[in-house]
């Protein structure tokens, strides 16, 4: 064994988490951390201030992991910006991701070899394209043991190529000596792809970023859908066209194409409406929440147009 | 382990960036690593080091026997600077089964030649590289995202070594009245017309004073700049850092190195481009002020923003220790050792 400082073992490992709304899906995230093969040296779950009667903390106990809770106040504190705080004086990399997403044994692990081996690498965000279905009443203890429901190879393989990232759930990675001063965003509950790109953005200006396809994780779905369809629609809509409101991005290279992004979107819930009939009437309102979108963007387009016509 | 280091520098710029790595101070801290080092410059003739066992220079370039010769003796084949010169070397090190090694600096534009012949000749030989080692993270990205090394197993980070020893400099920070800025040396392509198109820019011109160390370029544009820049004459390193209050970088140069680390030991602030070498050092603004490159407008925000705060700067200047150990020829030493080591190792598990 060789006596180098940047071995994985070397690195050590922080998981960010952000809880939102589900104490079955954070459960679940929770258990498969600690299943890994190597455990990170600290977990943070973050939750939207109000929202902490979710955790159910002396359950925590059970789980034999270093948990800490913190909350993050919805409006001006990012998520991101909390765990990447609570994080950067004690880890050196640090592992972002949304309630329900299930990491495999090797998952921590790979990366730390990652980023020992490549010391260039400064951020990775792996889409997590597989998912795991649930019934709807599956005990706490069975959700991260994965279920016979998931997808097939061909279902898969579409899902990796042409689905809307915003519309997958994401892990990102940060080598943290590198990331000083970054500027995290949050845009919503729905847009973590969004938010992780736009953090890309910004690292690749200080080393090597990567976009890939989680291999080690999936993505917990309980069969009933109990967000708000038309509202999910608006929000990704919505602040796919105003990205720039948040943050100036840079204009040749960006992890972010809100045009193709929409144009997917679209043509995906347009898809599943006329192909699917379980989901016919969700799709139908994703698209009113996206049409609605569409049209009140077009509105203050040409209020801001008239105004300046006006000032002229 | 016996390796040989081979220089490819296509012009005078790369020529300096390369000269720390063939210091007798740093050849000299391989060799306590257990290195021994062999020196090839396939560009330059005559002013290699005599300390080197072996130093070959352009005389015998195109003795490619000898080459191949003394490539066969060796282990590992640690090449720096232009890679359209290095692609044979590349080929022959693996083909008599040497570890190929690269140094990456921030001295080629590989991405604005990447499709002349050359580069792309280049870049399939580059195939046999299975290390990189470079500067700084930006630099190696440029080159993996232009398709080079494709088939690199790993990447270290080794800053260039100092040539001079840096110990404990004595706490020389003055609170002035006003602060001093200083820019010294290297004032080629237009570094100095964007510095004094920044320093027009910001407003209160009474409230600092800029000096800047004359070379014979500079001395030219004297008589156009502002009432409150002064000039010196370029002197050390240390003497000149201990005249200024504020150290500006106005573009990324790893030639700069050593005034950067000499303000940091000195606790003085610094202040300069986002990307490079020196950014990473000053830890991405936690330990100085980082501006857009290439942006006058934004090191003149900069140098507003270090004058207005001037009476309770915003540092701890903490961390000046851990930069010194980084660009020491003993730590760059023990990274080359590293990666020559894994190297080894890989190609002995390959076998």
């Amino acid at each position: 064994m060789m006596s180098d400082r940047n071995t994985h073992e070397d690195l050590s490992v922080g998981v960010v988490i952000s809880a939102r709304s589900d104490w079955r899906l954070l459960h679940a995230t929770l258990q498969s951390i600690a299943r890994l093969a190597s455990q990170p040296a600290l977990v943070i779950v973050v939750l939207p201030r109000g929202r902490e009667y979710l955790v159910d903390q002396p359950e925590f106990a059970g789980l034999q992991l270093p948990i800490r809770v913190l909350a993050a106040d919805a409006l001006e504190d990012s998520w991101l910006a909390v765990g990447f705080r609570a994080m950067a004086p004690i880890v050196d990399l640090a592992i972002f991701l949304s309630e329900g997403t299930i990491v495999q044994r090797d998952c921590v692990k790979q990366v730390q070899c990652r980023y020992a081996a490549w010391e260039d690498l400064v951020g990775i965000v792996d889409v997590v394209a597989d998912t795991i279905k649930v019934a709807p009443n599956t005990e706490n203890s069975g959700l991260a043991a994965g279920s016979q429901m998931r997808n097939g190879l061909l279902h898969s393989l579409l899902r990796r190529r042409l689905r809307a990232r915003s519309l997958m759930p994401a892990v990102l990675s940060v080598r943290l000596a590198a990331s000083g001063n970054l500027r995290f965003v949050t845009f919503s509950t729905f847009c973590d792809w969004m938010s992780y790109a736009v953090c890309l953005d910004q690292l690749r200006a200080r080393g090597r970023t990567v976009v890939g396809v989680a291999e080690q994780a999936r993505e917990l779905q309980v069969s009933t859908e109990r967000r708000s369809a038309f509202e999910f629609g608006y929000v990704l809509y919505d602040r796919l066209s105003r990205i720039d409101d948040y943050i100036d991005r840079p204009v040749e290279a960006s992890y972010l194409n809100p045009r193709t992004e929409k144009v997917k979107l679209f043509v995906e819930q347009a898809l599943q409406y006329l192909l699917s009939p379980d989901t016919r009437r969700h799709a139908m309102t994703t698209l009113k929440g996206m049409l609605k979108a569409r049209r009140d963007t077009k509105m203050r387009e040409r209020a801001i147009q008239r105004e300046l016509r006006d000032l002229a | 382990m016996k390796s040989i280091l081979v220089f490819a520098a296509a012009d005078a710029h790369a020529r300096e960036m390369l000269a720390p790595y063939r210091l007798p101070s740093f050849l000299s801290s391989l060799r306590d690593e257990n290195i021994e080092p062999a020196i090839v410059d396939l560009t330059a003739s005559g002013e290699l080091p005599v300390s080197a066992p072996l130093v070959i220079t352009a005389a015998l370039r195109r003795n490619r026997g000898t080459i191949k010769e003394l490539l066969q003796a060796r282990r590992v084949v640690h090449t720096f600077g232009d890679v359209p010169l290095l692609a044979s070397i590349w080929r022959n090190a693996a083909q008599a089964g040497c570890g190929v090694v690269h140094s990456v600096t921030g001295a080629s534009n590989v991405v604005g030649r990447a499709l002349l012949p050359k580069s792309l000749w280049a870049k399939h030989a580059s195939r046999y590289v299975e290390a990189i080692l470079g500067s700084n993270r930006g630099a190696i990205r440029d080159y993996i995202e232009a398709g080079f090394f494709a088939h690199a197993k790993f990447s270290m980070i080794a800053r260039p070594p100092l040539g001079i020893a840096i110990g404990a400099e004595p706490n020389v920070q003055q609170q002035a009245s006003i602060p001093t800025f200083g820019c010294r040396g290297h004032h080629t392509d237009g570094v100095l017309d964007f510095l004094v198109a920044a320093l027009k820019l910001v407003g209160n011109q009474h409230l600092f004073r800029v000096l800047i160390a004359q070379t014979a370029d500079s001395a030219a544009f004297s008589s156009r700049f502002l009432a409150n820049i002064s000039f010196q004459h370029l002197r050390e390193s240390r003497n000149f850092v201990r005249c200024v209050n504020v150290l500006i970088v106005p573009k990324s140069d790893d030639r700069a190195i050593e005034d950067v680390v000499m303000a940091l030991r000195q606790n003085k602030i610094v202040i300069a481009p986002d990307g490079g070498t020196i950014s990473e050092l000053l830890q991405f603004g936690r330990s100085g002020v980082l501006f857009k490159a290439g942006d006058a407008y934004a090191l003149a925000r900069a140098i507003n923003n270090v004058t207005a705060c001037w009476n309770r700067p915003p540092f701890d200047f903490r961390g000046g220790e851990s930069v010194v150990d980084q660009v020491s020829p003993q730590q760059v030493a023990r990274t080359f050792a590293r990666a020559y080591q894994k190297v080894g190792h890989e190609a002995k598990a390959v076998a």
